[in-house]
């Protein structure tokens, strides 16, 4: 009898530490989906990495963990101020689908994170052998942001303050769709990246019109079933009649300075004089004299780098300010931009981003 | 050796360009075929040579229809020398005399096709030029390297299209004397087409006269070469006159 | 005389065995150059730790992946592609008699490109599984173009003037039609074309360069034993050359399908890279003559020198931009190509 309790207690004790152990290993190990549907598992939180696409390292930074950015792309490494000394040594890629793997592979990161739009599967046939890990996260996806969110602050073990995030963002939206309610809503007509350029329902630009409280003009055109060559969703070519006939109210101007590469914006904000210059070229049109914004001078120019700022919120933010002075009274844009510059990017508030044609 | 040519004809679509031709040669022979131009001399060395084979006749070596024989086959048997002997790049003399060995070669030239092609270089006295670039040399020593190349097929049957026409005086006697050397010391059926009676008369056995596809007259140089057919086949006026047996045409 | 063709020959293939090792002297240079700046000393061990491991060991394991894994598959396949397509263009010369001529005289590089728009017009994408969509896509065109151009320019007997001109043909139609979608796609897409035309091997990978090795070898052991009826063929019109024995239309179709097949193997791997097809027998024309068992496996030299070293510019000069080989390779054999046509005395004439 006593070897029979003698026995019983030795497994039950076995079976307690054999558990315990296996929770330790459980517990060590993170796994968590990426934005690709594909199963990852880290043996520990990510430590160093390789980043490509701003908006990614952005949501890094958010949650406090930039320092483990060794490698970034060109695009991201151009606005050295925002970046706080970044420059071209820390460039492995000319963009996320123009990758040098040799120039990764030697910094030795734990991980590449790249959005879906990237070459990952590059990275990942390339870089598995040297045991880098390929995380697939989606910055930019101004849809969903919180899934996107989500994954960094599993990867990095930083899940609490990754929720904080997710929460000062959502707030925002939460805020304006509160504010936005009951507005009898104003037709928008955004331009983007070149003249009688605008957006299209399925670029995020025409997602900030709405979050916005505004209606694009062009929300009925369906680009799949469309002229393709006209551009893509975000940036799609339109005649200067047709805006003329569909007279919007007001008229937003992506602002893109000069300095940055084409087609990306940076942290320094635009010279006032040259913002407006291209505001008044915008409003002196021919023809565009007979459009109620530009009769009402309700015609806006915000930087690309400020519409992107947090998910295109504090874009949105501007817009809702800009399109509806009444029920947007008491919410100021500069400090939500503020806000997430200063608290969550850790730069200075740096004013002159958005402005109204004088 | 025995050529035997039976009533072939031959038309281009609509166009008749032989009728009826015959004729017989044997090694040893040189054989000149004379005519106007566009008379069907190089069709006839086409068809004897294979290269078209839609005519309607006979073409036979020792009995045996050409059409009989393997492409291999009838390349050791007939060897061609082209008029035209412009090429698109550049090799050796020497190499260009090898290639007659095509025939032979399996993979590549062995100890005796180089032995061969030298002797025919030597023959044709191109050992000076064996290692020039066929490019740079003059017209009349392409002519005898490209002879060269033909002897070096060791062919029963050496067929030459207008050999003669491109070139001065000098090397056109130099090469009729060749040709009738390479006939007697190989024991070849040499063909030749040409324009110049006179040097056809001195230095052939036979000639066939043609004209407009049909073969006008066959025989020796005497038999063949009077005033009445000369001046029906060409349209001239001439006269004969006679150095011995041989005959010679001069312009009234 | 024999004598001295003999020691001459012997010369040649002397110099063909240099050549190699120069070849792959330079593939292990090009192996120790790379954007990620190892330490020569680093690459020699990691060379010689794969090459005689009981010697030398890993050192650091991730420069040792770096070489082997990311430069190494590029650099064979580069050198390969590029002897393949010179290969290629020295057996279309010769087919046709004209020194001018290369693989894409048939039409071939554009019919390519333009299947590789169309499968990126239908939804393949540069990267991932749809990456052998375009691969096909590319290969198929090619196929098909060569086909019918000499389908049609056969159908008479025809002359190697007449198979020119319509490879020239079908260069300016397939152009025209792959300009049209380029016109018709939208950006995205458009900026995948256009990456892919411009020729490259930064997708290279082990499995493709063993399959173009492999292939490659086949299709030069073929026109090794054909070399003497190369020769014979380039030589002089069809008549003659057909006296001599050869079965001049099938010799040039069998060696034509299998030089084209060649190059829309290379292409649809590797994009298109022009130029090293004519440059690379031109070259080694000069530098061993018209005589095909040399100039063969002298142009496959060229070629893939010449590829080896466009390619590892390419890589090292603008960093970390990689400028595709098709570019590059039109620069720095350009120079080359003229100063051999103007310094030396040309080795044809036409």
């Amino acid at each position: 009898m006593r070897s029979y309790k003698m026995l019983v207690s030795a497994m039950l004790a076995a079976g307690i530490v054999a558990g315990i152990g296996s929770m330790n290993v459980l517990a060590d190990e993170i796994t968590f989906t990426d934005d690709a549907g594909r199963e990852i598992t880290l043996e520990k939180p990510l430590e160093k990495v390789v980043v490509f696409n701003k908006f990614n390292s952005e949501i890094i930074r958010a949650v406090g963990k930039v320092d483990t950015i060794v490698g970034v792309d060109a695009n991201t490494a151009q606005d050295t101020e925002y970046w706080n000394g970044w420059d071209d040594s820390m460039v492995v890629a000319n963009s996320q689908s123009d990758i040098d793997f040799e120039k990764v592979a030697a910094l030795e990161p734990d991980a590449v994170i790249l959005p879906s739009n990237g070459d990952y599967e590059g990275c990942i046939s390339n870089l598995e052998s040297f045991g880098i890990q390929t995380i697939v996260v989606t910055g930019w996806q101004n849809n969903g942001f919180d899934k996107q969110i989500d994954i960094i602050g599993k990867a990095f073990d930083v899940e609490d303050k990754a929720k904080e995030y997710i929460d000062f963002c959502q707030d925002q939206v939460d805020l304006l769709a509160e504010k936005l309610k009951d507005v009898e809503p104003v037709s928008v007509y955004l331009e983007n990246s070149g003249d009688y350029c605008t957006c299209l329902p399925g670029s995020g630009w025409n997602d900030m019109v709405s979050m916005g409280g505004g209606v694009n003009i062009f929300n009925d055109i369906d680009f799949a079933t469309s002229d393709q060559s006209k551009g893509s969703v975000h940036s799609y070519e339109v005649s200067s009649e047709e805006i003329v006939a569909r007279n919007p109210q007001a008229i937003f101007i992506n602002i893109y300075d000069s300095a940055a590469k084409p087609g990306t914006s940076i942290y320094v904000a635009p010279d006032p004089d040259s913002m407006n210059a291209t505001l008044q070229a915008v409003a002196d049109r021919p023809g565009w004299s007979a459009i109620d914004a530009v009769k009402n001078g309700k015609v806006y120019g915000i930087s690309a780098f400020a519409g992107n700022g947090c998910f295109k919120i504090v874009g949105a933010t501007y817009i809702a300010k800009y399109l509806y002075p009444e029920e947007m009274a008491d919410v100021n844009p500069d400090d939500f931009f503020k806000a997430w510059l200063e608290d969550w990017q850790g730069v200075s508030y740096v004013s002159g981003h958005a402005a109204q044609l004088q | 050796m025995n050529l035997s040519v039976e009533n072939v004809s031959f038309h281009y679509k609509t166009n008749q360009v032989l009728k009826n031709v015959s004729l017989c040669g044997t090694s040893g022979e040189v054989i000149g075929i004379l005519g106007p131009n566009g008379t069907g001399k190089t069709t006839l060395f086409k068809c004897i040579g294979r290269i078209l084979d839609k005519y309607s006749g006979e073409i036979r070596i020792d009995g045996k229809s050409i059409l009989d024989l393997s492409k291999n086959e009838l390349a050791k048997t007939i060897a061609f020398v082209p008029q035209d002997t412009s090429v698109s790049f550049a090799i050796d003399v020497y190499h260009a005399i090898l290639l007659g060995r095509t025939p032979y070669v399996r993979l590549g030239a062995t100890e005796r096709d180089l032995e061969i092609a030298q002797q025919a270089a030597m023959m044709m006295g191109l050992e000076k030029l064996a290692f020039q670039n066929i490019a740079e040399i003059s017209g009349g020593e392409r002519q005898r390297v490209f002879i060269a190349r033909a002897i070096a097929q060791e062919p029963k049957i050496m067929i030459l299209d207008e050999p003669t026409s491109a070139l001065d005086l000098k090397y056109q006697i130099s090469t009729m004397k060749m040709v009738r050397k390479i006939a007697e010391e190989k024991n070849i059926l040499v063909i030749i087409a040409m324009h110049d009676l006179n040097l056809a008369s001195r230095f052939t056995d036979r000639i066939l006269l043609m004209k407009n596809g049909v073969i006008v007259s066959d025989g020796t140089p005497g038999e063949v070469l009077n005033e009445k057919t000369i001046q029906d086949v060409y349209d001239v006026d001439i006269g004969v006159q006679y150095m011995g047996e041989i005959p010679h045409i001069y312009i009234k | 005389m024999k004598e001295r063709l003999l020691a001459y020959n012997k010369r040649k293939w002397q110099l063909l065995f240099a050549c190699c090792l120069l070849l792959l002297v330079l593939m292990v240079v090009s192996l120790c150059l790379g954007s990620s700046g190892i330490p020569l000393s680093d690459t020699m061990q990691a060379i010689l730790a794969r090459l005689l491991p009981g010697f030398f060991p890993v050192v650091n394991e991730t420069n040792y992946n770096i070489v082997w894994q990311l430069r190494l598959p590029r650099i064979f396949l580069a050198v390969i592609a590029g002897a393949g397509l010179s290969v290629s263009g020295t057996v279309m010369q010769a087919l046709t008699r004209n020194p001018l001529v290369s693989p894409f005289t048939v039409g071939i590089s554009n019919a390519a490109a333009f299947g590789a728009s169309l499968a990126i017009l239908l939804g393949a994408s540069l990267f991932g599984a749809s990456q052998a969509a375009i691969s096909a896509g590319a290969f198929i065109c090619a196929v098909l173009c060569a086909v019918f151009v000499y389908f049609i320019s056969n159908r008479k007997n025809g002359s190697t003037v007449r198979l020119i001109l319509i490879g020239t043909a079908m260069t300016y139609l397939f152009s025209a039609m792959t300009n049209t979608i380029q016109y018709i796609i939208n950006d995205e897409k458009l900026s995948s074309v256009l990456h892919w035309t411009f020729g490259s091997f930064s997708k290279a990978t082990p499995s493709q360069a063993l399959f173009l090795f492999g292939l490659l070898f086949v299709v030069m052991v073929i026109f090794m034993k054909n070399s003497w009826v190369l020769d014979a063929m380039s030589s002089g019109s069809d008549d003659v050359v057909k006296t001599l024995g050869i079965d001049v239309n099938k010799k040039r179709i069998i060696l034509g399908l299998i030089t084209v097949f060649l190059t829309a193997c290379i292409i649809s791997m590797c994009g298109v890279i022009g130029f090293v097809g004519i440059v690379g027998p031109h070259m080694a024309r000069i530098a061993t003559g018209a005589e095909h068992k040399f100039l063969i496996p002298f142009s496959a030299f060229t070629g893939g020198l010449l590829i080896l070293v466009s390619d590892t510019a390419g890589r090292i000069l603008f960093s970390p931009i990689v400028m595709p080989v098709g570019i590059v390779v039109a620069y720095v054999g350009v120079p080359i190509f003229l100063h051999l046509i103007l310094s030396k005395k040309e080795m044809y004439f036409k």
